[in-house]
């Protein structure tokens, strides 16, 4: 499965990404955020559509589903709001939405990926530090970064 | 649903940027990777146009002021309320009391309609508003493109370029890695993204970067691999005098030097903030004149803040037009009664209390603008002005490319593109209305005087015991000084105005901690910020947003070199707010 990850080393802490995932999805909050835990360690937040999900795991309304592709995705019209996802992602990438009743969620521009598209935050990003690729090939060119704490591989740095 | 692809102008990298478009709206930004410019790469600025376009706050028709309101009105109206109000100051005051004004952030061609329009009035004062920056730094003469700087293995980087410019941080930060042993160096007084990039870090004295351009000039002579002949001169500098006014030490300069000489491909990146370099034209010609004496494949990057400010100097130098800051200091002084003011901010790029009094008490003031400023809250007459994207237009890019686009849909509500209605205008006031012939031409700097130049820098670079330096400091998803971007949701609140950083030493000094409001006041005005305290800076600097007008009411918005604003800092006092 492709999914988006960040090039440490390129990441220039512009907000782009979050930008055009603002404006690619009107309805919600941008689902890629951004942290600076000290003004040198700064990094984008994104959704890793973990392999064991808890988000997808504490969803009383069965409203948070595994694609085909992978890709773990809300449905609109099963999501209540009842903010269960947020509590439980690890990484806190889920985030309550400006709208009721809802949460925003990255799908991984699945509408755009079924285009043959990159996502929006990929294809937009200033710096080519956001790329759209498959786990294994990332693994093969890069130091990965905190895959001990999270073991899901976001973010990497070139060796 | 079709995409059209249009230019953002907000900076002059000018990034192509698509739209979905559903009949004539533009309905979102679409992100496409056939795009030609940057292979489609955008920064936040460029994602702006969807919201730009729909924006609540737009003025979406003409407005015309009865009773001390203004109220909607048609154009025809309108303009015959416009052209009526200037005949009459024409006929009381001349038409030399009539100032026309323009904006470097549109197309050439709705530029070259301020020309047209002044000489229909019959009015000399014709004036194009620039960034601070811009002027000097497009006077100095052209740059190259960023095949500069592809695989060179040596940049400096003068300015924080990945917050004024983040679309060319790709090539920058892909130079550093494309070898071990490249060298990237930065200067800055801010510890800024980009210098977190930098193989080093120079982090100079603000206002000081001239200085340490002419330590590396002579530091490069004096290796022995260059064209002295060219820069005899520096044979005259005081180089342990720079290094100490600087606070970059020679073996540094000496060290980038070396560098930038045995690059086999070297270039320099200029992007000076709107204030806090001291003579950017000196800096930009200095940085010339080290790709000059260096060798082949030695490139200067110059980047202005405005979209189509390379455009604009195009035109201003075939007419005889007026710096900006002679018509601020005019409508100051009471020069001009009246003004015609298409899309500029003036209030907004060059605030002072005098200047917002100067606009209040104008006889006549009419406004093509797409929202409302200062101005067009006192303005007699508002005319609703379309976006640049909203009809076709070309620019002139940082790297002297012509870049065209069409229109992505027809004007928004009932505003109409800045040409249009100023020919419309023009023929409600009688006039020939025919292009003017160009009168004179305002050459670029003439022969540099190095040294003077140098010493005066070097003079203004002295700091007073108890003031500390203010710079300015840009925003990755803020344009210029943030009249139209500030009005953007998203970057409102990603990138907010209001706070002041500053060193935890000078905090600790004036009492003061992080979150603390504390006053700032400088010769020119005094304001209240919300403090940041950053290991960024160094102890005695302290930084504003570039794009918060609050911020820019201290630095001192008079005409100084060449009748061209003084673009170095400003000099300030912290004291900590007393409770009331």
């Amino acid at each position: 499965m492709k999914k988006v990850f960040v090039n440490m080393d390129k990441c220039i802490a512009c907000r782009t990404c979050s930008a055009a995932c603002d404006y690619s999805h009107w309805d919600r909050r941008p689902t890629i955020g951004y942290g600076e835990l000290r003004e040198d360690v700064r990094l984008p937040f994104i959704c890793r559509h973990c392999e064991q999900p808890a988000c997808l795991e504490s969803c009383p309304q069965n409203a948070i589903r595994r694609l085909e592709g992978g890709q773990i995705k809300r449905m609109n019209m099963l999501c209540t709001g009842c903010g269960s996802c947020v509590v439980a992602c690890p990484f806190g990438v889920i985030e309550p939405a400006v709208k009721s009743n809802t949460i925003s969620k990255c799908d991984l521009c699945a509408a755009r990926v079924e285009e043959g598209k990159e996502p929006a935050c990929v294809r937009a990003c200033p710096a080519g530090a956001l790329t759209f690729e498959e786990a294994d090939e990332i693994a093969e060119k890069s130091v990965m970064v905190g895959s001990s704490m999270t073991g899901r591989h976001p973010f990497f740095r070139r060796v | 649903m079709d995409i059209r692809e249009s230019v953002c102008l907000f900076c002059p990298l000018g990034c192509d940027v698509a739209f979905r478009v559903r009949g004539e709206e533009v309905t979102g930004p679409e992100f496409c990777g056939t795009l030609e410019s940057h292979a489609g790469r955008v920064c936040g600025r460029g994602l702006y146009g969807t919201e730009l376009l729909n924006h609540p706050q737009r003025i979406a028709t003409p407005l015309v002021r009865e009773d001390g309101r203004l109220r909607e009105s048609s154009w025809e109206s309108a303009l015959k309320r416009a052209a009526q109000a200037l005949k009459g100051v024409i006929a009381s005051a001349g038409a030399s009391a009539i100032a026309v004004v323009t904006d470097a952030t549109r197309s050439t061609a709705e530029i070259e309609a301020a020309e047209r329009l002044a000489a229909a009035l019959g009015t000399g004062a014709v004036s194009c508003a620039f960034e601070p920056q811009d002027w000097p730094l497009l006077n100095a003469g052209e740059g190259t493109g960023a095949s500069a700087i592809e695989e060179a293995s040596c940049v400096i980087v003068i300015g924080d370029v990945f917050a004024s410019h983040p679309v060319l941080s790709k090539e920058i930060i892909e130079a550093k890695y494309t070898a071990r042993g490249n060298s990237l160096f930065v200067l800055d007084p801010r510890r800024s993204n980009t210098a977190w990039y930098a193989t080093t870090h120079l982090q100079n004295r603000p206002g000081t970067e001239a200085l340490v351009l002419a330590q590396v000039l002579k530091a490069a002579i004096e290796t022995g691999k260059t064209d002295a002949s060219a820069c005899s001169w520096v044979e005259n500098l005081d180089a342990d005098a720079l290094a100490v006014a600087s606070g970059v030490t020679r073996s540094d300069a000496a060290r980038i030097a070396r560098a930038f000489v045995d690059a086999s491909k070297a270039a320099v990146v200029l992007a000076p903030p709107a204030r806090g370099m001291c003579d950017v034209g000196l800096v930009a010609a200095l940085s010339k004149l080290l790709c000059e004496v260096s060798g082949a494949d030695r490139g200067f990057v110059g980047l202005a803040a405005a979209g189509n400010a390379a455009g604009a100097v195009g035109v201003v130098r075939k007419g005889d037009w007026q710096p900006v800051s002679a018509v601020v200091e005019g409508l100051i002084s009471g020069k001009y009664k009246a003004i015609v003011n298409l899309d500029a901010d003036l209030y907004e790029s060059y605030p002072s209390d005098a200047l917002k009094q100067a606009i209040e008490a104008l006889e006549v003031s009419v406004s093509v603008s797409m929202f409302r400023g200062a101005l067009e809250q006192t303005a007699s007459t508002v005319l609703a002005a379309s976006s640049w994207m909203e009809s076709a237009g070309s620019a002139c890019l940082y790297d002297g490319r012509e870049s065209e686009w069409q229109s992505v849909g027809s004007p928004s509500w009932a505003t109409r593109p800045v040409a249009e209605v100023v020919d419309a205008l023009i023929v409600e006031l009688g006039a020939a209305g025919a292009k003017s012939t160009a009168r004179t031409t305002a050459a670029p700097h003439a022969a540099v005087d190095w040294l003077e130049r140098i010493d005066a820098v070097l003079t203004a670079s002295a700091v007073p015991q108890d003031r500390m330096v203010l710079v300015s400091i840009p925003g990755a998803g803020q344009s210029a000084s943030g009249s139209v971007t500030g009005r953007i949701t998203w970057a409102a609140a990603m990138f907010p105005a209001g706070f002041v950083e500053m060193s935890a030493d000078d905090a600790a000094s004036v009492g003061v901690a992080d979150g603390d409001t504390v006053v700032l006041t400088s010769s020119a005005a005094t304001m209240e910020a919300c403090l940041r305290v950053t290991d960024r800076l160094r102890p005695g600097v302290a930084a504003v947003p570039s794009y918060d007008v609050n911020a820019r009411r201290l630095f001192d918005w008079r005409p100084a070199q060449d009748d061209w604003f003084d673009t170095g800092p400003a000099l300030i006092q912290v004291s900590r707010k007393l409770s009331s």
